[in-house]
C-alpha cells in the first residue's frame, strides 16, 4: 500500500518580473514546467501544458500509456495557441512530471521531462538526479568538455534543447519504476537547481521535515543564493508498507535440479529478507 | 461426357476444384460450405459469368484464378494474388496473367483468341485451345510438399496446379460440337481430332487408385470401361506427359530441380498421341509416382528456399514470401511411403487435414480475429500538425506507433505478408500498403493470472523499471510479486517490432526459457531477442511462465 503526501511552493524570485512556472501537485500527478519565449508566452505556455495535465485528474485510473499521449497533447495545444498569438509565437515551456500510476494492480512512477527542469529522488539517504536534462551545458558534459560542477555556472547554462511547443524537439525521456515507501521526490525548475547544488538540495532534503516545510525551505535557500529566476520546488514523499522485494538482490536458482541445494538456495517464498540491499544503480 | 481435363497438383492451404472442362483456385479464407457450393456450381457445368457470380457470391472478396473451356475456347479470370500460366503448346512463350495488369482481371488472350492487340497472339492466328494451364498461388511457400499428385475432378487442396482442358468436351448445355483446334495450321497432329473422341483419363489413375475414390465423382457419364484402351490412354494427357510438358516446354526456368524429379524419368514421346509411346509412359508414371512418395513422405516440411519450384528468373510482379511463416505442413494429400496405392487416388473431397475444419464446417476462425481499432486509434498522422517531420507520431511520444499493412474491406489492418486478414479472415490479394496505428498483437498470459494486452512493450520482472527511454518504447511494467528472489527485477522484455513480437532476456541472473510451438524448450541468450509465435511459452522460473495468445 502506497500513500503519497506532497508539498509545493512556486516563487517568482527576487530578480524576475513574473513567474512564468506552472505547477500541479495533485494525487497522482505532479508537474513543473518552466515556461519562456515571448510576450506574456512563457507563462502562457507552462500554464497551458499544467492543465492538459489536469485533465489527467478526471481519469478514474491512470496507466504509463496515458502519459505519453497528454505530453503531445500539451505540445499541440501550445502550438496551437502560438498560432494565435504572433508575439508568443516563439514560446515554449519545459516539463519535468511524476504520476502515479497502475498496472495490474500494482504502483509504479512515471516521469517524464522535457528540458531542464529537473526530477530527483532521494532513498534511503541517497539522493539521486533521475532526470537528464535537455540543455547545451547537458551534452557539453555528456560528450567530456564540462565538468558537471562547472555546468551549473556556464553562461549558457539556461539554453535548452527540448521543449514542449517548440517545432522540433518537443520529444520527453520516460521513466517507470515501482513505487516504493520511504522514495521521496524532488521537482524543480531550474530557479532551484541553478542556485543550489546537489550537497545544498540534499540537506534540504533530509532535514526532517514534512514535504511542504521542505519545499518552502528549499525555496528560501535558493532565494538567498540569489533568487535569479522563478522557483519552484514539489516535494513529494511515499509511505507505506516497505517492500523488501524491490530492492533485494536477485538469487541464483539451480536450473534442472529441484529440491537439490537446498543448503545453498534461498527460499524463494522468503520474499522479505531482514536486510535488503539498496540497489546499485 | 467425355474425359479430356485433368491435372496435378501440389498439396497445399488454398482450394481448387477441378472438373474436365474448369479449374478453379480459390484461397483457403472461403467458407467451406461456399465452396462445396462453389464445386456443385462448377460441377454442374456452369460457364465463367456463373462461376464469378459464385466467387463474388459471398460477401467477402475472394483471391481466385478461374479457367473455363466453353464454346469460346478457353477464358480465364485472375484476381491479385494468383498467377494463371497458359501455355500454347505453340512452343511460344506461355502467357502470363497475375491479375493485375487488367481492371477486371480478364486475360483476354483465350477468350478472344487472336484479337488485335493482344500481345498474347502475336500473328493474329486463331489460337489452339491451350495445352495447359497452371495456377499458382503467389507467394506459396514451399510446404515440403514436393510431391505432385494427380487430380481429375474434384476439390484438393492445393497451391500449385496444372490443368489441361478438355478437349472434344462437350460443356454447357451442348453448345459446343465444334472442336475449335481443328485445322489450326502448325498444330500437331496429336491436338486435333483424335481427342474429340472419347477417351479416358483413368486407367492410368485407376490401375493404382481406390477404385471407390474412382468411381466417386462418376455421376456424370464418365469414361465407360471400353474407353479404357490403351490408344485413348495414350492421347489423354496423362500425368507423366504433363510432368515432360512441364519440364520441357513450358516454364523451364521457374521450375526446380526438384519438381523435375517428379516427373517422369524417361524420355518423351515426341508424340503423346502415339500409343506406343503413350501407354509404357503410364506404367512408368506410376512407378514414379510411387518412388516420389517414398521420396517425399519422408522428407517431412521443406521450407528450404534453394529448391523451390520458382528458383529463378522470377518476374517482379511474383511476390516470393518466404517470410511468411509456413503453416503446419501436415500435407494431407502425401501418402506416406508404403501406401502406393494413395498417389494416383483422385479427390473429392478436400483431404483430411487436422489442422483444417471440414468441409462440411465453418472455417477455422483466423489467427487473431477481433475488433482492435480501439486502442490503437490514438494517434494519426492526421493528428498532428506543426512543421513537417517524417517521424511518425508515436516518435513524439505518443500512442501506437505506426506500421505497414494492407486492410481488408472492413478496413482491419493485416502484415503485409498476409493473404487473408487476421481479423476477419478475408483474402487480402493485392491490397495497396499503407501506415496505420499497429493494432495490439496478441495478449501475454501468465500463470500468475496477468493478462498483458500487447499494444506496446512489456517489461517483466521482480522490480521493473526502464530509465529514460522514448515515448515510442516506453514499457509497460509487469512486477512478478511474491514470486522468489531468483527472478530478477528486471528480468525480459517483450519488444514489438513492426508486426513482431520478441523476447528480449535482459541478462537476467538465472535465464529465461523459451518454448515455440512444436519445438523444444531453449534457453536464450541474454539480450538477444528472440521471436516468438503464438503459442510460445516463456518461462522465468518454473512456476512463473506466460504465453503469447492471440487476442480473443
Amino acid at each position: 500500500m502506497i500513500v503519497v503526501t506532497w508539498g509545493a511552493v512556486s516563487d517568482t524570485g527576487r530578480v524576475r518580473a513574473r513567474n512564468e512556472d506552472a505547477v500541479l501537485a495533485q494525487d497522482p500527478v505532479f508537474v513543473v514546467a518552466d515556461g519562456m519565449g515571448g510576450y506574456r508566452g512563457g507563462a502562457t505556455a507552462s500554464r497551458i501544458a499544467v492543465e492538459t495535465f489536469r485533465e489527467i485528474l478526471d481519469l478514474p485510473r491512470v496507466r504509463a500509456a496515458d502519459i505519453p499521449p497528454q505530453l503531445r497533447a500539451a505540445h499541440d495545444a501550445i502550438r496551437r495557441q502560438a498560432g494565435i498569438e504572433p508575439a508568443s509565437a516563439s514560446m515554449g515551456t519545459t516539463a519535468v512530471g511524476l504520476t502515479l500510476v497502475h498496472e495490474d494492480g500494482a504502483a509504479y512512477w512515471l516521469a517524464f521531462n522535457v528540458g531542464d527542469s529537473r526530477l530527483y529522488r532521494l532513498h534511503e539517504g541517497v539522493l539521486s538526479q533521475i532526470s537528464v536534462d535537455h540543455s547545451y551545458v547537458q551534452e557539453l558534459v555528456h560528450a567530456g568538455f564540462l565538468a558537471p560542477d562547472e555546468a551549473r555556472l556556464h553562461p549558457e547554462r539556461s539554453v535548452i534543447t527540448r521543449a514542449l511547443g517548440v517545432a522540433d524537439g518537443s520529444d520527453a525521456d520516460f521513466w517507470v519504476f515501482p513505487a516504493e515507501a520511504g522514495e521521496r521526490f524532488l521537482l524543480c525548475s531550474d530557479g532551484l537547481s541553478g542556485e543550489l547544488d546537489d550537497v545544498d538540495i540534499a540537506a534540504a532534503l533530509t532535514a526532517g521535515e514534512g514535504p511542504q516545510e521542505t519545499a518552502a525551505r528549499l525555496v528560501t535557500a535558493a532565494n538567498e543564493a540569489g533568487g535569479r529566476d522563478n522557483i519552484s520546488v514539489i516535494v513529494v514523499d511515499v509511505a507505506g508498507t516497505p517492500d523488501a522485494e524491490l530492492d533485494a538482490p536477485t538469487a541464483d536458482r539451480p536450473r534442472s535440479a529441484p529440491g537439490s541445494g537446498a543448503g545453498s538456495t534461498p527460499d524463494p517464498t522468503s520474499g522479505s529478507s531482514p536486510d535488503p540491499v539498496p540497489e546499485i544503480t | 461426357m467425355s474425359g479430356g481435363g485433368q491435372g496435378r497438383y501440389r498439396a497445399g492451404a488454398w482450394y481448387v476444384i477441378f472438373t474436365p472442362d474448369a479449374v478453379v483456385m480459390v484461397d483457403d479464407g472461403m467458407p467451406a460450405r461456399d465452396v462445396q457450393r462453389l464445386w456443385e456450381v462448377v460441377h454442374g457445368g456452369a460457364d465463367l459469368e456463373a462461376i464469378l457470380a459464385e466467387l463474388d457470391r459471398p460477401a467477402a472478396r475472394r483471391v481466385f484464378g478461374v479457367a473455363v473451356t466453353g464454346p469460346d475456347g478457353l477464358q480465364t479470370r485472375v484476381r491479385p494474388g494468383v498467377a494463371l500460366l497458359v501455355d500454347r503448346g505453340d512452343g511460344g512463350p506461355p502467357l502470363v496473367d497475375t491479375g493485375d495488369g487488367h481492371p477486371d482481371g480478364a486475360l483476354p488472350a483465350h477468350a478472344a483468341p487472336g484479337a488485335p492487340g493482344n500481345p498474347g497472339a502475336p500473328d493474329g492466328a486463331a489460337v489452339a485451345p491451350p495445352h495447359l494451364v497452371r495456377l499458382i498461388r503467389v507467394g506459396a511457400t514451399d510446404h515440403g510438399a514436393d510431391v505432385t499428385l494427380p487430380v481429375v475432378c474434384g476439390v484438393v487442396r492445393a497451391d500449385d496446379v496444372e490443368w489441361t482442358p478438355a478437349r472434344g468436351t462437350r460443356r454447357v448445355r451442348g453448345r459446343r460440337a465444334v472442336e475449335r483446334a481443328g485445322g489450326r495450321p502448325g498444330t500437331r497432329p496429336s491436338d486435333r481430332p483424335v481427342e474429340t473422341r472419347p477417351v479416358s483419363v483413368t486407367p492410368g489413375l485407376g490401375r493404382a487408385g481406390r477404385p471407390d475414390d474412382a468411381g466417386a465423382y462418376r455421376d456424370e457419364p464418365g469414361p465407360a470401361p471400353d474407353d479404357a484402351e490403351p490408344g485413348a490412354r495414350g492421347r489423354a494427357r496423362t500425368p507423366s506427359a504433363w510432368g515432360d510438358r512441364l519440364d520441357e516446354t513450358f516454364l523451364p526456368q521457374w521450375t526446380s530441380e526438384r519438381w523435375r524429379q517428379h516427373g517422369r524419368g524417361g524420355s518423351r514421346p515426341d508424340d503423346p498421341a502415339d500409343p506406343a509411346a503413350g501407354e509404357p509412359d503410364d506404367v512408368g508414371d506410376a512407378a514414379a509416382a510411387t518412388g516420389n512418395d517414398v521420396d517425399g513422405g519422408g522428407g517431412g516440411p521443406d521450407v528450404e528456399g534453394a529448391t523451390g519450384v520458382y528458383s529463378q528468373a522470377t518476374p517482379p510482379t511474383w511476390r516470393a514470401l518466404a517470410a511468411r511463416a509456413p503453416r503446419p505442413a501436415s500435407n494431407p494429400a502425401t501418402p506416406s511411403p508404403g501406401t502406393p496405392a494413395s498417389p494416383s487416388t483422385p479427390t473429392l473431397q478436400v483431404p483430411a487435414d487436422e489442422t483444417r475444419a471440414p468441409l462440411d464446417a465453418e472455417p477455422p476462425p483466423s489467427d487473431e480475429p477481433a475488433d482492435r481499432d480501439g486502442p490503437a486509434a490514438r494517434a494519426t498522422p492526421a493528428d498532428r500538425d506543426g512543421p513537417a517531420d517524417l517521424d511518425p507520431p508515436a516518435e513524439r511520444g505518443g500512442g501506437a506507433p505506426t506500421v505497414h499493412a494492407v486492410l481488408c474491406s472492413a478496413q482491419h489492418p493485416n502484415p503485409v505478408q498476409a493473404t487473408y486478414c487476421r481479423s476477419c479472415g478475408e483474402a487480402l490479394g493485392f491490397a495497396s500498403v499503407q501506415l496505420v496505428s499497429r493494432p495490439p498483437l496478441g495478449v501475454l498470459r501468465f500463470s500468475t493470472g496477468q493478462e498483458v494486452v500487447l499494444d506496446q512493450n512489456v517489461l517483466v520482472g521482480r522490480a521493473p523499471r526502464a530509465d529514460r527511454v522514448p515515448g515510442r518504447q516506453l514499457p509497460r511494467p509487469v512486477r512478478i510479486e511474491g514470486q522468489g528472489l531468483d527472478i530478477s527485477r528486471n528480468h525480459l522484455e517483450v519488444r514489438l517490432e513492426g508486426w513482431h513480437v520478441l523476447v528480449v532476456d535482459l541478462g537476467s541472473r538465472n535465464g529465461t526459457l523459451v518454448t515455440l510451438p512444436g519445438r523444444a524448450p531453449q534457453l536464450i541468450d541474454a539480450r538477444v531477442p528472440c521471436l516468438i509465435a503464438v503459442g510460445t511459452v516463456v518461462e522465468l522460473t518454473e512456476d512463473v511462465t506466460f504465453s503469447l495468445e492471440s487476442l480473443p
